[in-house]
């Protein structure tokens, strides 16, 4: 799998006359995606992150509502998200963007949606006048929404900190609840485990255990 | 632990996570786990995602709570028994219980 450079997500729906139904909840499975890497070329997949990195996914529908302060911001904050989160943001414009004029220099890949799918997935529309972040944790389930009346106005950091502290749970998850999935290592130092490779052919029984001191 | 037994008549498998790094994990002995999967989770990300934190730290650290659980072949946790100490792990006869209870769905 690929090593993942900061990719950014903004999603900004506008909402049109048309009526608009919100459709995706908290709690939902968050829709796959593939979008491309706009220097590098490179293909990322929601799926890539699942078990590994909570996502940020934010999307840009039309070029005038790319918000560069936002941007900046979210260069800001990248490696504390991932070291306190384990969160990535992924950011995505129209692909009639020029978007190496958006790279700021920064080394923050910018992705394009050529058909506007992943647009589409997430609700979005050309008509939308609304701008929308998601957070998509590891097991692929929207556990934020961020979207305001304004275009311009996208959630801040303690926002989206604030929603990402929870990923951490403090209580135990309730029976009942979609089981967060995992990858990892066997003491073979070889074998992976992915809880979601099981998924449709087995149950799972995990006894988890504390640190040995 | 009958690991095979499960696999065979509840079509279930079953592992071990330790919350350590795999050089630690790869020494690790015990008996009654010796056939089974042990995973090494040295950033406790596990017990992180499935809330299982003690509500106090020690040296600013997380203190987290042993457990057993059950996953359903959807992805559900179906069961969730959390322990006071690595040896607080529910006996075998409630474990079966449960997995016949899933079992007979």
């Amino acid at each position: 799998m690929r090593s993942h450079r900061l990719c950014f997500f903004s999603v900004f729906f506008f909402l049109g006359i048309t009526a608009f139904s919100w459709a995706l909840e908290v709690g939902e499975v968050a829709p796959e995606f593939v979008v491309t890497g706009a220097t590098d070329g490179e293909q990322i997949k929601l799926a890539d992150f699942h078990g590994k990195s909570n996502v940020i996914l934010t999307t840009f529908l039309q070029t005038q509502q790319i918000d560069t302060t936002f941007i900046s911001q979210l260069q800001g904050k990248t490696e504390a998200f991932k070291t306190k989160y384990d969160a990535v943001f992924v950011v995505v414009v129209p692909a009639s963007v020029n978007v190496a004029e958006k790279q700021f220099n920064s080394g923050i890949e910018l992705y394009s949606d050529p058909d506007s799918s992943v647009a589409a997935a997430y609700g979005g529309s050309k008509e939308m006048h609304q701008a929308a972040t998601f957070i998509i944790d590891k097991s692929g389930h929207i556990r934020g929404k961020f979207y305001s009346e304004t275009a311009t106005a996208p959630p801040t950091m303690a926002q989206l900190e604030s929603e990402l502290v929870k990923l951490k749970r403090d209580t135990p998850l309730p029976t009942g609840s979609p089981a967060p999935d995992f990858s990892l290592t066997e003491a073979d130092g070889k074998t992976t485990f992915t809880l979601s490779d099981y998924q449709g052919k087995k149950n799972v029984l995990v006894t988890l255990l504390l640190q040995t001191y | 632990m009958d690991e095979e037994l499960f696999d065979e008549k509840y079509d279930t498998v079953v592992v071990v996570i330790k919350p350590e790094p795999i050089q630690t994990v790869s020494t690790f002995k015990d008996p009654e786990t010796m056939d089974i999967p042990v995973l090494a989770d040295p950033g406790s990300s596990v017990h992180e995602a499935y809330g299982l934190i003690k509500p106090y730290h020690f040296h600013r650290q997380n203190m987290y709570l042993p457990a057993t659980m059950l996953i359903d072949k959807e992805g559900t946790l179906r069961w969730l028994h959390i322990g006071k100490k690595n040896s607080d792990r529910p006996n075998r006869e409630l474990i079966v219980q449960h997995l016949a209870e899933l079992t007979a769905e």
